[in-house]
């Protein structure tokens, strides 16, 4: 049997992704169709919590398939398999960190608007601050932060995941992820407004 | 040619496959196998620790010239305080690495750990489970003997009213033979004497005495009360 395409029909676009777990167990072609499904989020999701090119992170990601292949068996229905995947690919990027080098920073403005919206609608931080901030500024604060506060923000901002999946990724308690998030804001806002102090003072 | 594209490739060419179940089944049985073992290690050490704490005389301290905090804090069973905590510790870590392990709040979780263990350890003790440990490691492990809560060095102490050994003779209402754990004889003469803890005043009988260094040969006791723990 050939390897299903992606830009043929799919026809297990209705299944969910344990669904697709299954099938994929009976039959390893069906797995295609459940990595089209994370592919490039997890590309974005690896370039934004270690920082590097889109190169570095598509092997992480690939790595990440592999693993999460050869662990299918092992995937717990208790979780969901959104965040048993973004686990692994978690810690394929903390591995591959030591090996990468980080990239500079370059802006994406549609990315930090969403973000910011996001941030800014669900927290007590300075709202207008970080409205008028722009998105190079928070995506270099963000850079600047250390990776466990800043991968939060991103699961919770940018990768939209509740308290409980952020919990299942990351392997932390809900309680600890809910501290990790409010000092992480904290971390943010400082680091922003000693960018905007240094902003006013060159000025 | 996409990522996805590249790794079922790459399944195909090198023939991946996942791993079987049973062996994840396995290695949870093992991990939850080595927290249940962990966890009754950590009882035992309770109870052996309560079993230690609950015979030791805490009211002597007096008679070897030390204030109460001196006292506690010198034959105080550390070991078991630290063996207890050491596996209530690897109990908590090895329930980590379970599926689910992370889950639990840190507190909450260890508290829960501590209470069970306690529970656990007390129940234990109640079926003599403590008593026994100790008695097994002092009669097979030298080194234990040593430790500064056996009770030996304390109870051999005629010069500073404290006295013990096993009766070998009774005399008459008043005197009584000793031969004490060092295998010296002595007479002992009752100046009527308080038998705590229902000691028996019979040949055989290991006893503890409380009173006053007469000579090299005579003690004269005030209080005995019966000898608890092994040597």
């Amino acid at each position: 049997m050939s390897a299903p395409r992606m830009n043929e029909h799919n026809p297990y676009s209705e299944k969910t992704d344990e669904e697709l777990v299954a099938l994929t167990i009976q039959n390893k072609q069906r797995y295609l169709y459940l990595m089209q499904r994370y592919e490039q989020r997890l590309i974005r999701y690896v370039q934004r919590i270690i920082l590097c090119s889109r190169e570095d992170a598509e092997d992480v990601v690939q790595e990440t398939f592999i693993k999460t292949y050869e662990h299918l068996n092992n995937f717990d229905a208790s979780l969901k398999f959104s965040s048993w995947i973004y686990r692994i690919a978690h810690n394929e990027a903390i591995n591959a960190l030591r090996k990468i080098s980080r990239l500079p920073l370059t802006p994406r403005t549609e990315e930090e608007h969403f973000f910011l919206e996001n941030i800014a609608d669900s927290s007590d931080l300075e709202e207008e601050m970080l409205r008028k901030m722009e998105s190079e500024s928070v995506r270099a604060a963000l850079s600047n932060i250390s990776e466990k506060y800043r991968e939060v923000l991103i699961l919770k901002f940018l990768e939209e995941k509740s308290y409980e999946e952020i919990s299942d990724i990351l392997k932390k308690p809900v309680g600890t992820v809910g501290t990790l998030i409010n000092r992480a804001k904290v971390k943010l806002r400082e680091e922003l407004q000693n960018r905007t102090h240094s902003y006013v003072d060159k000025r | 040619m996409s990522i996805s594209d590249n790794v079922l490739k790459t399944i195909e060419e090198k023939n991946i496959t996942p791993v079987a179940r049973w062996k994840f089944v396995i290695r949870n049985i093992v991990l939850w196998t080595l927290v249940v073992i962990s966890m009754l290690i950590g009882a035992l050490a309770v109870s052996t620790l309560l079993h230690i704490v609950h015979n030791n005389d805490w009211d002597i301290y007096e008679y070897l010239g030390k204030t109460l905090w001196a006292y506690v804090t010198t034959v105080f069973p550390y070991l078991w305080l630290f063996a207890a905590a050491l596996f209530l510790g690897l109990t908590y870590a090895i329930v980590r690495q379970t599926k689910t392990g992370y889950r639990y709040a840190t507190l909450v979780f260890f508290a829960i750990i501590l209470l069970v263990s306690v529970i656990l350890g007390t129940v234990f003790y109640m079926f003599g489970a403590g008593k026994r440990i100790d008695e097994a490691l002092l009669r097979y492990i030298p080194a234990y003997t040593n430790l500064p809560h056996n009770e030996l060095a304390v109870w051999n102490s005629p010069g500073l009213g404290l006295l013990s050994g096993t009766i070998t003779e009774i005399v008459n209402d008043d005197i009584f033979i000793l031969e004490d754990f060092s295998h010296n004889e002595w007479v002992i003469i009752e100046d009527d004497a308080d038998w705590r803890k229902n000691g028996l005043r019979a040949v055989g009988s290991e006893v503890k005495l409380i009173g006053a260094y007469e000579n090299e040969q005579v003690f004269i006791a005030r209080e005995i009360r019966p000898w608890e723990r092994a040597r």
